[in-house]
């Protein structure tokens, strides 16, 4: 978080608006991208999202200054994802109806278009493997970089418990994987930007 | 064969001593279960979680929370008058209740019915002496008077049904406690 954020936070604590509005407008992507992680549909992730934004809206004068903002409105972001995922009966995951931005903008090719989508949605079916617990660990851990406290205090588990549910999570994520053949395999945006 | 600790430490291969790397190295070159399972990880590190894509919203997400933040907060509000309404009434029967308990507790039925006819016939009794009064003071005053009195009177009752409509109509519109 840099000077801005921090300045554009306080004055968010202290009622303003637009201020909040900023901070919606920075961290629109990582949230949006952790609710659809964990999700796997577009709509839901939109809804995820703004819930998210409101919840944390709703409980920032209780914000711990000390930790950083972002590391604390994803925990929001999973908790309530895997509230949602626990109240839902019959898990959905609609594979083709992936965003639009995850269509890399500058790819003149359609066919590379198609094989990015292909990708991701075989990222989703692995994702979609595992118990909600699990997965939000394990988008933390890579979507996120989060090491194994920020996942355990993200999470309200023991460090131990995260250790255990990211090796059950690979072990379950590697069996299942089949490797793509070496020319499917879209080329990595090249400016990628990192998670946050 | 036992896989442990060696299907662990696949997926714990940045942390292992130089002693468990070779562990490792050993009981993979025999284990062909673990040496596959440790191939598809590498594979899926390095393929789909090395660089994981951040997917976006669509544009307007900014606009929409703005939409949605009046909305929320509408609904918080109604939801607070209501939840504070409640609160009177539950508070007001409580107090009633409490009340018929301790009257139950400390006086026989007998007694209440002693009671209540004896409130009837003194109420009858005292309407009608205040009638009387009444009668007696309109007879007796000027007639100026009482019209002054009669309209002082109806203001008054106006006024607080008036404070009584704009603090329910107040409080369900915003809510009792804000943020
Ligand atoms: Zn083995």
């Amino acid at each position: 978080m840099n000077n801005l954020e921090a300045e554009w936070l306080q004055q968010a604590i202290h009622g303003d608006d637009n201020a909040f509005s900023l901070i919606v407008e920075t961290y629109q992507r990582p949230v949006y991208n952790l609710c659809y992680r964990m999700l796997g549909d577009p709509q839901e992730a939109e809804d995820a999202a703004q819930e998210t934004f409101w919840r944390a809206y709703q409980a920032l004068n209780r914000y711990d200054q000390q930790r950083p903002f972002a590391t604390w409105l994803l925990s929001i972001a999973a908790h309530y994802c895997i509230d949602q995922q626990r109240k839902r009966r019959f898990p959905t995951l609609a594979l083709d109806l992936l965003p639009e931005e995850t269509i890399p903008d500058a790819t003149p090719n359609p066919e590379k278009v198609f094989l990015e989508l292909e990708h991701q949605g075989q990222i989703q079916r692995l994702l979609a493997r595992l118990s909600p617990p699990d997965r939000a660990a394990i988008i933390l851990r890579y979507w996120y970089q989060f090491s194994e406290e920020e996942i355990a205090r993200s999470l309200s588990l023991s460090i131990s418990a995260v250790k255990s549910r990211l090796f059950r999570a690979r072990r379950e994520l590697a069996q299942a994987y089949e490797a793509p053949a070496a020319s499917a395999l879209p080329e990595r945006r090249k400016n990628e930007s990192p998670a946050l | 064969m036992n896989h442990q600790p060696y299907e662990r430490w696949i997926f714990e291969s940045d942390s292992l001593t130089h002693a468990e790397q070779e562990a490792l190295a050993t009981h993979l070159a025999t284990c062909k279960e673990c040496a596959r399972l440790r191939q598809k990880w590498s594979q899926l590190e390095e393929e789909a979680l090395s660089s994981p894509v951040m997917l976006a919203p669509q544009p307007g997400f900014t606009r929409r929370w703005r939409h949605s933040l009046i909305e929320r907060r509408q609904r918080e509000q109604r939801r607070q008058a209501w939840r504070f309404f409640l609160f009177l009434v539950a508070a007001t029967t409580l107090v009633f209740l409490s009340l018929v308990c301790i009257l139950l507790l400390t006086t026989s039925p007998t007694e209440w019915i002693q009671a209540a006819v004896h409130t009837l016939a003194t109420t009858a009794s005292t309407f009608a002496a205040a009638r009387g009064l009444a009668f007696t003071w309109l007879s007796l005053a000027p007639a100026s008077l009482n019209i002054i009195i009669g309209i002082a009177l109806g203001l008054s009752f106006s006024i607080l049904v008036l404070i009584w409509t704009f603090a329910i109509w107040k409080t369900a519109l915003t809510g009792v406690w804000n943020r």
